[in-house]
């Protein structure tokens, strides 16, 4: 844990710029990092907001729904937020924006909402884009916890939806603790948003369940384990469902509440478009699917710089895109463009720095001194890792710690399958 | 514009370790800079020294920072085979000035240049490039330097004068406030006055190694590098705790009283040592856990080694043991992270320890303080004052004793109250321990005064003990014998040489001027004697005799009366002889 | 011929295979212990080579280690008994290190790896080369050693008695620094073997 500097501050005083009219858009048949969608149309095909293009094969079921009313041109790969290539369903936008014919519910129950969340494609905005029917598919939730803290660096989608739509996420809180019999829920705030946690006092009077947390201003506050640790004072093994926590990310909560509230399906959302290598910064509201180049070059053009790193996510966890081709998806909150620094690496120095700040508790380090050595790393817990990357960050001789755990984790897994292939 | 692929982050904290190194080396520059004035300054105020002087302590500092530098450099550039650009980037990653400059602040003064470069051209090979360079070595390369220099060279360094710089030679007779420990707790008069007060400790006006005596500079980096963010700050805090904590108990338990543990821990380059160089970042764990075991286990060590072995500085070899076991340490941090009981264990296991090497090292002491005690010890110029006191049969006696160089000048009782004690006088049994004070453990005790005489024996000894430890290194020199015989001059002629010797003879030295033509002995004059009955020897013209038969010297008869002044001419021929044959 | 080379060059018994080293960093405090010791274990090697090899088809296979290590102590006995005789100072000089040319893991090894499969040509010629190997790597070790430690190099000290001629000559002019004593403790002694493997064996390697 460390706090890190922040880079919101020229983002915070701007307003949400629109641009929700592309004339294409690219569905990634993907979901998280899975791409073993299987496709339910085909080319010519006339698709609604709403419908549905492909559903998850596997035991956990999600559909991959249209963002757009009008034609399935193509099916093409581009780039999506992993580095990867991912096939994408290209729809040409009829601008018309007619919705798929949904069923009405005339009151919603617990069924019913898991039926809602499945059928809209509701998926975990925050990130990992997990499936958010089945993490309310459970009987005891006794919590739950509304993640607005958002501690990478540049980013402010979250906080600005946060700020504009105070009342609609509260009364969304609010219908999902009645239909789910929650007792409580909480809302984690950064301490240093002022003015953010101001505006919820003012409009949280009325809702009792509804609490607001401050937590410090650390980078990784907004990971599950480190949350759930310094709001409840709990730890877990795998799910914070094992203490009856279910961890939403706020844009979620907007979704979730637009489905309750209009039955309308998760079609757009806000991204933070930053960084030096950006002439006008700012959130937009986007449609999922549009081309990122498009974005840029219309609202936010780019500036007169040599040498950038394009990236989709944020400056920690984020992954460097070789294209600006970069396909918005759900769980994408921001795309940065920075001006690309040379490090030189350095023998290390065995400060002990990168075991300092690791959240997880594991020792980077001595990860990196054992690579070679499978037996030796299964010892060193690295399956406890989540890449925040504040061990390469911290680094003084700048070496890329961070690589070195996630070669670790290949290692062993591939030594796992050989044993047990044996 | 160009979009580069690369791995995150893609922010990165500005700290680095170029940036580190640097505030290393600024948080050094005011001990280098004290050095420089105790060591150089003021001695050259004084007029103890000259201009040469006056720039010596940095010039000892550059010279093996060089050595390192250049060293590192040549490997690189004759094994490495890097040319240019890759050569000028490897010499600023790899550091190579630090393992000289730390030598060259932890070695006495008086060490020859020479020696220095070879120590430290043996630290920066032996200590860091033969594991391979920066950031792999397992020992800390200045201390590997350092034990080098010590162990093959601490006779040749005593000889030159040991730690002391040119204005502490006249002023103290003892080298470093530690050696004293060798000998007992003593008292704040005994060990610490001679120096001043403790604030002289604190400042660093002390006698010591060229940088390791300022404690007050060594904090004030402490606090610089822990506000920059360089050092791992628990080491230090835990090792000064600990020795602390232990020599307070050991104080305590023999009256000594809170100036003790202050004493001990500003002295010795202590302070130094546990923020400088156990500190090293590549030589100590990585793991919380194992930096806190690491630091616990320094200052039992160094207790240990001070207290229990005759070695006086501790420090050094404690972080060099430490450093062997950095890697099981770092397995026990590792597994204390998950495990709660690797926590706790080893903290368990170190209170144990602690109390143990308290009991063990508080005892030690109390056997050789019954007896025997050293009230004050002072010097004036060349001499020596000690005074004692020891138990004797019925009350304790108190004396007073000087020596000068090597040799015992006075004995004097000043207070006694032993039944017995008429014996000791009538034998003037302190007269012949002052004549025998070379054999002084086959020395026989007075009869009807045995426990008295012992006693008087007893205070001697200790005495000779405390004044040939006074040098801080492990090695003790003995009060040498002087010589039977020893050539003084030789002086070769068109065609004759001439010798002027010495040779003990009954009442003291006989110097003789022995000239020889042709390899034969032609001349023996007699330039000093104290014997007796010397002139016996002049009335039978003896010296014609044995210059007539020098080849069958075993033919002449001593002269009677004068027995053994002839026997002592007869060895000065023979052992002169004997030297000219072994020279050829 | 090539035997010969074999066993200075690449199968060099100190620097490359590692045997016999205590005995190696024991007697190599003097230059003239060294090659001393370097022919005894020479001429025991060869003969036992030689006699191993002779009778190699005579002895089964259980039986052959204590009927070997028997013939080497046989031979190191006489090879003792011959030095006491004439150069009774020297025998004081290599001490324990003679009897121990009996469980030199070179002789032993060289025997049961070499001497025992091949005719007696073959052996011999080995044994000659690794015994001069081993002299040579001694006398190298000796000569760093003792020049630096001890700033003399003695060619004939003891061996004096035999042939009435003392060599000890002076290396470095007297200095602070010279002899550095640490070369003539055993940490001296290790350090030298290391840097003196380092260094062959890196030539060997760069010219690959």
């Amino acid at each position: 844990m460390l706090k890190i500097p922040n880079h919101k501050s020229e983002l915070k005083n701007k307003k949400i710029a629109i641009y929700n009219k592309p004339e294409y858009v690219y569905i990634p048949l993907v979901n998280g990092s899975d791409t073993d969608i299987t496709v339910l149309v085909k080319k010519g095909d006339y698709v609604y907001k709403g419908t549905h293009l492909g559903k998850r094969k596997g035991n956990i079921k999600i559909p991959i729904i249209s963002t757009v009313s009008g034609k399935v041109v193509d099916f093409v790969a581009k780039p999506y937020m992993n580095g990867l290539e991912v096939k994408c369903v290209k729809i040409e936008n009829d601008f018309k924006e007619k919705c798929v014919e949904t069923k009405n519910y005339e009151k919603i129950n617990k069924e019913a909402f898991l039926e809602l969340l499945h059928d809209n494609g509701i998926i975990g905005l925050g990130g990992a884009g997990f499936p958010t029917h089945i993490k309310y598919d459970n009987k005891e939730i006794k919590y739950l916890l509304v993640n607005a803290v958002e501690c990478e660096p540049y980013i402010t989608a979250d906080y600005e939806v946060l700020k504009t739509h105070t009342e609609e996420i509260l009364e969304g809180i609010d219908m999902i603790l009645e239909i789910n019999n929650i007792d409580e829920a909480i809302i984690a705030v950064k301490k240093s948003n002022v003015e953010l946690i101001k505006i919820l006092n003012n409009f949280i009077g009325t809702y009792l369940k509804i609490k607001i947390k401050e937590v410090p201003n650390l980078y990784p506050m907004g990971w599950e384990r480190t949350l759930i640790k310094e709001v409840f004072n709990e730890t877990y093994e795998n799910l914070p469902i094992e203490k009856g926590i279910v961890v939403n990310n706020v844009s979620t909560i907007f979704a979730i509440y637009r489905v309750l509230k209009y039955n309308e399906p998760f079609t757009e959302r806000v991204v933070t478009f930053a960084g030096n290598g950006f002439k006008k910064p700012q959130n937009i509201l986007v449609k999922i699917g549009t081309q990122a180049s498009e974005v840029i070059n219309s609202v936010i053009v780019y500036k007169k710089v040599d040498e950038v790193n394009f990236i989709a996510g944020g400056p920690m966890m984020g992954e460097s895109i070789s294209t600006d081709d970069l396909i918005i998806s759900p769980n994408l909150n921001s795309v940065l463009v920075l001006k690309n620094t040379h490090y030189k690496e350095i023998e290390c120095l065995r400060c002990g720095k990168c075991i300092d700040v690791c959240p997880a508790n594991i020792c980077p380090v001595l990860i990196k001194d054992s690579i070679n050595n499978v037996e030796k790393l299964k010892t060193l817990d690295v399956s406890k890792c989540v890449s925040c990357g504040l061990c390469s960050y911290i680094c003084p001789s700048k070496i890329q710690v961070r690589e070195y755990v996630r070669k670790a984790k290949e290692k062993i897994k591939e030594s796992d399958n050989n044993e047990n292939n044996k | 514009m160009k979009i580069i692929s690369k791995k995150g982050p893609f922010i990165r904290d500005d700290n680095s370790t170029n940036k580190m190194m640097n505030n290393l080396f600024i948080a050094l520059l005011p001990i280098i800079l004290f050095a420089f004035y105790k060591n150089g300054f003021l001695p050259y105020k004084n007029g103890d020294t000259n201009v040469y002087g006056l720039f010596y302590p940095l010039i000892f500092v550059i010279v093996p920072l060089l050595t390192g530098f250049i060293t590192e450099t040549l490997y690189a550039f004759i094994f490495l085979k890097k040319r240019k650009k890759d050569l000028i980037n490897y010499t600023n990653s790899s550091f190579s000035i630090f393992p000289g400059l730390f030598l060259g602040l932890i070695l006495p003064i008086n060490t020859p240049l020479a020696i220095v470069i070879l120590g430290s051209l043996f630290a920066t090979i032996v200590g860091k490039l033969v594991y391979g360079g920066f950031g792999k070595n397992i020992f800390n390369p200045a201390l590997v330097g350092w034990i080098f220099v010590i162990t093959t060279y601490a006779l040749t360094i005593t000889s030159k004068g040991g730690y002391l710089n040119p204005t502490e030679i006249d002023a103290v007779t003892t080298a470093t406030p530690l050696s004293n420990v060798v000998s007992g707790i003593g008292e704040y008069s005994t060990k610490v006055k001679p120096y001043g007060s403790l604030f002289n400790f604190l400042i660093g006006t002390i006698p010591g190694a060229v940088g390791e005596t300022s404690a007050l500079l060594c904090i004030i980096g402490f606090i610089y590098l822990v506000f920059k963010k360089v050092l791992k700050w628990i080491i230090p805090v835990i090792y000064i705790s600990t020795v602390f904590l232990l020599t307070l108990i050991i104080g305590l338990s023999n009256g000594a009283g809170i100036w003790y543990p202050l004493f001990q821990i500003l002295s010795g380059g202590l302070m130094f040592g546990a923020i400088f160089m156990a500190t090293d970042p590549v030589t100590s764990p990585v793991t919380k856990q194992g930096q806190i075991i690491y630091a616990f286990m320094l200052g039992i060590l160094t207790v240990i080694f001070r207290y229990l072995t005759p070695y006086a500085e501790g420090v050094a070899l404690s972080i060099l043991t430490m450093n062997l076991l950095v890697f099981i340490l770092d397995k026990i941090g590792v597994k204390a992270k998950s495990d709660k009981k690797y926590k706790y264990i080893p903290l368990v296991i170190i209170s144990v320890l602690i109390v143990t090497t308290s009991i063990i090292a508080s005892l030690s002491f109390g056997k050789k303080e019954k007896d025997f005690n050293i009230i004050s010890k002072e010097a004036n110029g060349s001499k020596t004052t000690y005074i004692v006191t020891n138990k004797g049969y019925s009350s304790t006696i108190k004396a007073r004793i000087v020596l000068t160089d090597n040799k015992v000048l006075e004995y004097v009782v000043l207070e006694q109250n032993d039944s017995f004690y008429k014996s000791i006088t009538n034998n003037d049994y302190l007269n012949t321990l002052i004549n025998n004070q070379y054999n002084l453990k086959d020395l026989d005790t007075v009869t009807g005064a045995t426990i008295t005489s012992s006693a008087l024996k007893n205070m001697l000894v200790n005495v000779i003990n405390d004044y040939t430890n006074n040098l801080g290194f492990t090695e003790t020199k003995p009060i040498s014998k002087p010589k039977d015989f020893e050539v003084i001059s030789k002086e070769e002629n068109k065609n004759s040489v001439v010798y002027v010797v010495t040779q003990k003879s009954f009442g003291g030295k006989l110097k003789l001027q022995i000239t020889l033509t042709n390899s034969k002995i032609t001349e023996i004059e007699v330039l000093e004697q104290k014997d007796s009955y010397f002139d016996k020897i002049i009335d039978v013209k003896y010296i014609d005799k044995l210059i007539k038969n020098q080849n069958d010297l075993e033919s002449v008869d001593a002269v009677t009366g004068a027995t053994i002044s002839s026997n002592s001419l007869k060895k000065a021929i023979t052992n002169l002889m004997k030297e000219i044959e072994n020279e050829e | 011929m090539k035997t010969i080379i074999n066993g200075i060059k690449y199968e060099n018994p100190t620097f490359v295979l590692l045997l016999g080293l205590c005995s190696a960093l024991a007697v190599t405090n003097k230059f003239e212990t060294a090659y001393i010791m370097g022919i005894c274990v020479l001429i025991v090697l060869v003969i036992s080579n030689f006699l191993v090899s002779l009778t190699r088809k005579l002895v089964s296979d259980s039986i052959r280690i204590p009927f070997y290590v028997m013939l080497i102590a046989t031979l190191v006995t006489c090879t003792e008994m011959l030095l006491k005789h004439f150069i009774p100072v020297l025998y004081e000089t290599l001490g324990i290190y003679l009897p121990l040319i009996v469980v030199n893991c070179i002789v032993l090894g060289r025997n049961l790896s070499v001497a025992s499969k091949n005719n007696v040509k073959t052996s011999v010629l080995d044994g000659i080369g690794i015994g001069l190997g081993y002299t040579l790597a001694l006398m190298l070790i000796a000569l760093v050693r003792e020049a630096l430690g001890n700033n003399t190099i003695t060619l004939m000290d003891e061996v004096s008695k035999i042939t009435h001629y003392k060599a000890i000559y002076k290396v470095f002019p007297n200095s602070e620094v010279f002899p550095i004593k640490f070369f003539v403790t055993p940490a001296g002694s290790f350090l030298t073997l290391g840097f003196l493997i380092a260094f062959l064996k890196g030539k060997k390697y760069e010219s690959n």
